[in-house]
């Protein structure tokens, strides 16, 4: 589920994490989809960093430096205004893709 | 601003490089802190860690990649993905680029002209600082008389100089004497250098105290002059000339201009006025101003002096009719008919490209069409409606840049072609030179630009609005929507509405120059050549000599004609004191028998001419008779007039039974204190136009013959049965052999003189026809366009209405309909926009109303007919859908 093709589901992951989440980093985010799908979902961990500095530079996401509880440094993502938006978008596209693909398997 | 934000991040990379590691790099040691949490060993931590987060070098360049360059990369990808879809439909490509380029093309074209010839700036320095003082009589422009400008020039304070071009004209004197055609004029001192600014190419100006009578035997000469009669000789100066057959010496050569090419002011030779030096010659005024004096501080001190001026003037006399202006000095020597023409020329240019960006948005819009799924696939992956219009729009500007580079191309073609048909322009002012240079390419690259993003929008505001569920869930039977069709309609009228505006443009233009073709000048002027006869070396100063006996001048003047006659290809020689379109002088005289009008004294154009005259001109007899070989110096004085004299001096009486009274002329000069001489009127003729413009009317015109005069300088007109420039040189021998004290001057083709005034009116008709054109053949191309892309959605429909039991006729008659509900509607809205171009344009037009309907309805016919034609092309297509298949094609 992390190959680039599929960015757009990525996308989604990320952004429906951070609203769920708050302000959360990399590593973060990672293991809350992973929880959160009951490790269905396996990202290649590294390919969330693209996804989020694209979407940085979307300005769908905010990211600033800070320390982790264990006291290292970590750049924390935040939802915006804008992504919140994207993500309202990108949800509906796939409630849609996900309606569609399960008609079809029914209809078979 | 997320490309500024990706533009910086290039700039920061070394520092970016840090950030991104030290993510990635807590990313990882978070993992292994788990790892070693949920009890693995340091190393199995490790490992798994780098596992799961996969290759790390790649990883990192990813991120790089979207911080740096992705917006940069997103744009040349666009660019890239745009060129391959082109590629991908080359017969839309195709159609899009050629559009634009016949949009772009005659912008780039006219807007060259307009440039050169308006908006550039002079090639001098401090060009802004350059004026020209024009007198105001009654509001008209008007000569400045020397003593004026010797006035403004002594006691104005605004001009660092002040200069005085008198329109006094000279001319070279050819080794032999004779008058040569080259002009120049007199002119203040140092003009050229100081005022203009302009260096010399070789010696020196003149200088101030070269101005006066006894030192002014100096001359500057053009680059031109030098290279053309000189042959460039690097030792001209000190060499003497003959101007006006007296000797000057050459001082200095002027720089070269871009186009010069002879014909103008090709020497000027020094005139110093100051007040009280009482010239009686007049010219223009060109000053420089002082630096940081405004036109308006100029304009108000010479405004002053000249009412000051003015109350001495006659007298005090109409003082309040004169006025002086100040003006920049720029090209506004051209015809003002011309100059008109050349902004509407511009306007009607703007109105192909807004058609030619109507019918690419149309082509745009339809093809998006086919793309809807695509686009909305790309959606449902998470492409962003700012990235789907992001990417419609690239693919817009590319071909919006491809067209335009076309264009350009095109655009210098139809300048080259246009400078062909106006060489007036280049001659006019030599300071505009017409070409390619940044500012016209700017703008050309502007309108392009301008174009791409006019034409590019509808369609990707469409495709980005699109609704990702009911596209995905319709299918591609009726993706079509309403929202679309719609605005193609809207297009495809405006299309039609803006073509009919320049058809009716283009109408008139050809209606106005059908009527100056189809003038009546009352004279043939095909295979016609006139010239002047002139005594040799007219000085300045020479005395008039005292003219032979008439007897003698007619005498002389047979053997002429009888030399003229014999000279190969000339099929007709005759003599007149002025030939027809040059001009016409008021003489008084009067009806014998009738009382005199000392008030409003009867006056009419009067001039002697020899009796072969009629016959050389092709002029008609209308009654009576032409003045003959046996009206000579013995026989009864006759006389012939023109239609117009009769309706306004004979319209009761039978003119052949008048005599008028003149002043007797002996040897070409009248004596008003002797009495005057009875004429009988023998014929009248048809009017000859006299005026010098093709469009004057022709005053009432008296015709007297030489042979009973003697009338010594006179003009000749010879008809040719060979090409008339042919035979020039013969002429002139044949003249130097009869009379070596005479020489020719102005040769002129008839026909040529009657074309050149056709010039202006020539240039606005092509150029408007073949901009109207193109706007046809875009409308069509759009109409048909939009018909066949209704047809293609319609054909479900279509089989059903045929399976419901339409006939196929009744089909093609629906699909026709449609499309020319669109294209009347366009019409009618044109029509509006045809009155009012009209309103603008009459006045530039010859014989043509301001509503001009007999245009208007040619071409609103016109334009109908190729609506139609282009309706049926595709409509003929939907007859032969078959129902089947139609239906079938779910």
């Amino acid at each position: 589920m992390a190959r680039n093709d599929l960015q757009g589901s990525l996308d989604l992951l990320v952004l429906k994490t951070l609203l769920q989440r708050g302000k959360l980093h990399g590593y973060g985010i990672v293991a809350h989809i992973q929880r959160a799908s009951d490790e269905l979902l396996q990202v290649e961990e590294g390919s969330i960093y693209p996804a989020l500095h694209r979407m940085e530079q979307s300005g769908w996401v905010k990211a600033e430096w800070a320390l982790t509880e264990t006291g290292r440094k970590a750049k924390y993502y935040k939802l915006t205004a804008a992504g919140g938006k994207q993500l309202q978008a990108a949800e509906e596209g796939f409630e849609q893709l996900v309606k569609g693909v399960r008609a079809m398997l029914r209809y078979a | 601003m997320a490309l500024v934000r990706r533009v910086v991040n290039l700039f920061r990379r070394s520092r970016m490089d840090g950030e991104i590691e030290a993510e990635l790099q807590s990313h990882i040691e978070m993992r292994i802190e788990e790892n070693l949490a949920a009890g693995m060993s340091a190393d199995e931590a490790r490992r798994d860690a780098m596992v799961r987060f996969g290759n790390h070098v790649v990883m990192k360049e990813r991120v790089t990649a979207a911080d740096a360059s992705l917006g940069l990369g997103n744009l040349w990808r666009n660019v890239r993905f745009a060129l391959r879809q082109l590629r991908r439909s080359p017969g839309f490509a195709l159609t899009a680029i050629l559009t634009l380029a016949l949009g772009i093309g005659p912008n780039v074209a006219i807007f060259s002209i307009i440039w050169a010839t308006f908006l550039a700036p002079l090639p001098y320095p401090n060009a802004d600082r350059l004026v020209v003082v024009w007198t105001h009589f009654k509001g008209e422009r008007n000569a400045t008389r020397a003593n004026d400008y010797a006035d403004y020039a002594a006691q104005s304070r605004s001009f660092e100089r002040l200069d005085f071009e008198s329109w006094n004209v000279l001319n070279l004197t050819n080794p032999d004497h004779s008058q040569d055609e080259t002009g120049g004029l007199p002119v203040s001192p140092g003009f050229q250098s100081k005022t203009m600014g302009e260096p010399m190419a070789l010696g020196r100006d003149t200088l101030p105290d070269e101005g006066v009578p006894g030192n002014d035997h100096v001359v500057t000469i053009s680059h031109w002059l030098w290279q053309a009669r000189y042959h460039s000789d690097p030792k001209i100066l000190g060499k003497s000339i003959l101007i006006n057959d007296e000797p000057y010496t050459i001082v200095g050569v002027e720089k070269g201009g871009p186009n010069e090419q002879g014909g103008g002011v090709e020497f000027m030779v020094p005139l110093k006025l100051w007040p009280g030096a009482h010239s009686q010659q007049s010219g223009n005024v060109v000053g420089r101003l002082k630096p940081g004096v405004s036109i308006a501080q100029a304009q108000a001190e010479l405004s002053t002096i000249d009412r000051r001026l003015a109350a001495q003037r006659n007298g005090g006399k109409d003082a309040n009719l004169w006025s002086v202006s100040v003006e920049p000095l720029k090209n506004d020597w051209l015809d003002h008919k011309l100059e008109r023409n050349l902004w509407l020329l511009l306007a009607a240019v703007g109105l192909v490209l807004l058609i030619a960006c109507a019918n690419v948005a149309n082509l745009l819009l339809a093809r998006g069409s086919s793309r809807r799924q695509e686009l909305a696939v790309r959606s449902a992956l998470g492409a962003t409606r700012g990235q789907i219009f992001a990417q419609l729009l690239t693919e817009s500007l590319t071909l919006a840049l491809v067209g335009g580079a076309i264009g350009i191309a095109m655009g210098w073609g139809i300048m080259r072609l246009a400078m062909a048909l106006l060489p007036d322009l280049a001659k006019q002012s030599s300071e505009a030179v017409v070409e390619m240079n940044i500012p016209v390419l700017c703008f050309a690259v502007g309108i392009t630009l301008a174009a791409g993003i006019l034409f590019g929008c509808a369609p990707g505001l469409q495709a980005s609005r699109l609704n990702l569920s009911d596209t995905l869930k319709q299918g591609s039977r009726t993706a079509g929507g309403r929202g679309r069709t719609s605005t193609q309609s809207i297009l495809v009228t405006v299309e039609v509405a803006l073509a009919l505006i320049l058809l009716s443009g283009a109408g008139m233009a050809l209606h106005s120059f059908w009527n100056l073709s189809h003038i009546d000048l009352g004279f043939t002027a095909d295979h016609v050549v006139t010239a002047l006869l002139q005594p040799r070396g007219m000085g300045p100063r020479g005395g008039k000599p005292t003219p032979p006996p008439p007897e003698q001048i007619v005498v002389q003047q047979h053997q002429l004609l009888d030399r003229m006659r014999a000279v190969p290809g000339v099929a007709d020689a005759a003599l007149t004191t002025t030939p027809p379109m040059h001009g016409y002088d008021k003489f008084q005289f009067a009806v014998a028998g009738q009382p005199i009008d000392k008030t409003h004294p009867s006056i009419a154009d009067f001039e002697g001419v020899s009796p072969s005259f009629f016959s050389t001109f092709g002029i008609r007899l209308i009654r009576g008779r032409f003045l003959g070989e046996q009206d000579t110096l013995g026989t009864p004085m006759v006389i012939v007039v023109n239609e117009a004299f009769v309706r306004r001096y004979l319209s009761n009486v039978d003119p052949l039974t008048q005599r008028l009274l003149l002043p007797r002329i002996t040897s070409g000069s009248t004596n008003n204190s002797e009495q005057p001489v009875e004429y009988q009127v023998v014929g009248v003729f048809h009017d000859v136009l006299d005026d010098e413009h093709l469009t004057g009317t022709t005053q009432p015109e008296m015709f007297i013959s030489l042979w009973q005069v003697g009338w010594r300088y006179v003009a000749f007109g010879v008809r040719t049965n060979v090409d008339p420039a042919a035979v020039t040189g013969g002429l002139r021998s044949a003249v130097a052999s009869v009379a070596p004290g005479m020489t020719i001057n102005q040769v002129e083709m008839m026909q040529q003189v009657v074309d050149d005034q056709r010039t202006s009116d020539r240039f606005g008709m092509t150029l408007f026809g073949g901009f109207a054109g193109v706007a046809l053949l875009l409308a069509a191309v759009g109409i048909y366009g939009v018909m066949s892309f209704a047809v293609a959605q319609r054909t479900h429909e279509i089989g059903v209405r045929m399976a419901l039991g339409a006939r196929r006729s009744e089909v093609v008659m629906l699909m026709i309909r449609g499309g020319m509900r669109l294209a009347l509607i366009g019409i009618a809205i044109g029509l509006a926009g045809a009155f009012a171009l009209g309103l603008l344009m009459h006045t530039t037009l010859y014989g043509v109303a301001a509503t001009d309907f007999g245009s208007l309805a040619a071409v609103a016919a016109l334009l109908f007919i190729a609506a139609m034609v282009a309706c049926w092309l595709p409509a003929r297509r939907s007859a032969a859908i078959d129902p089947m298949q139609a239906l079938r094609n779910e």
